[in-house]
């Protein structure tokens, strides 16, 4: 009984797509996408110099973190004295240990981290434009 | 050669260059008659489609590989179409749903196209003004269903709402055109 239904919307003319559509659609995209790419490459830019400055601030505080620790102190026995590390080893490990500024190697680890991915989003975007635009 | 939707899908997540092009020959036409049996104008539909493929494009990522594209894509299209609605025409949400008080009771078979009706030079002419009277909802419903050939269960997902309800809305709905042809 639905079939004259549907034989009523199958006559119902297909109203004619307008011509250049699909590649006004196609060039709207390509435009969206140029937006993107570069909020992105802006972004990441952003993020790369802010994360390499907070990389060499982060630095600078963990090689005055190891100076005021002794930690380099500990590093020259193991080269001087060979024989009484031999003896001593555990206690120069535990020392070396103790005296290593570990929050300030986490933070430099992670300023390290964080920069390297900024920095690799930018480069993978920068030559995902320059694909998109050969 | 010709590639399916999901396999389309997976190259443009390769960034295989071209796999959305195929996306948007493959589905602008439909887009576009949807879009204006819903608006009524070509530049407001042309507009709207050209909305609807570059919110396919932002979203494809999220797109459930296991559901059917084609429903996917005809839901944005809905949303896109009655959100471009209710902003420009101040569309109220009322007028988007259906047209439950005209037809209060549910009506459980479809009743038929006369022949003096269906045998009418101009019944097509007569069919657009009709649909010009129906709720966006019902029209929905019936253009998917006589159209675009989906099933129930296909628009249910599209307009989100239980399959008997699509089943009852669009019997009510051929009822009314069935009326409104026959004034």
């Amino acid at each position: 009984m639905g079939d004259r239904y549907k034989e009523l919307f199958e006559k119902l003319n297909h109203t004619e797509t307008p011509v250049g559509l699909e590649e006004r659609i196609l060039l709207r995209i390509k435009t969206e996408e140029r937006h993107f790419s570069r909020v992105k490459s802006l972004t990441f830019g952003v993020s790369t110099v802010t994360s390499l400055g907070i990389f060499l601030w982060t630095f600078v505080f963990l090689t005055e973190s190891l100076k005021e620790s002794g930690f380099w102190q500990y590093i020259s026995l193991l080269f001087s004295e060979n024989g009484t590390i031999l003896i001593y080893w555990r206690e120069l490990f535990y020392s070396l240990a103790e005296s290593l500024p570990i929050i300030g190697l986490i933070i430099v680890l992670m300023s390290t981290g964080f920069f390297i991915w900024s920095l690799t989003n930018l480069y993978k975007n920068g030559k995902y434009i320059q694909i998109k635009e050969c | 050669m010709d590639k399916n939707d999901t396999q389309l899908i997976v190259d443009f997540l390769n960034d295989e260059a071209n796999s959305f092009d195929f996306i948007v020959f493959r589905y602008t036409k439909s887009i576009y008659n949807f879009v204006f049996r819903m608006v009524g104008n070509k530049n407001d539909a042309e507009d709207i489609t050209q909305d609807v493929f570059v919110k396919i494009w932002k979203n494809i990522k999220k797109f459930d590989q296991e559901k059917n594209f084609k429903t996917w894509v005809f839901a944005i299209a809905r949303n896109t179409t009655i959100d471009w609605l209710r902003n420009r025409k101040n569309v109220t949400f009322s007028s988007l749903d259906t047209d439950q008080e005209m037809f209060e009771e549910t009506i459980s078979d479809i009743l038929p196209l006369p022949d003096e009706i269906f045998s009418r030079k101009e019944l097509v002419h007569e069919l657009e003004i009709v649909l010009d009277k129906i709720s966006i909802e019902s029209k929905t419903i019936v253009f998917l269903h006589l159209k675009e050939d989906m099933t129930f269960e296909e628009i249910a997902e599209i307009v989100k709402k239980p399959m008997n309800t699509i089943k009852s809305q669009y019997r009510r709905t051929l009822h009314q055109i069935r009326g409104l042809l026959r004034i």
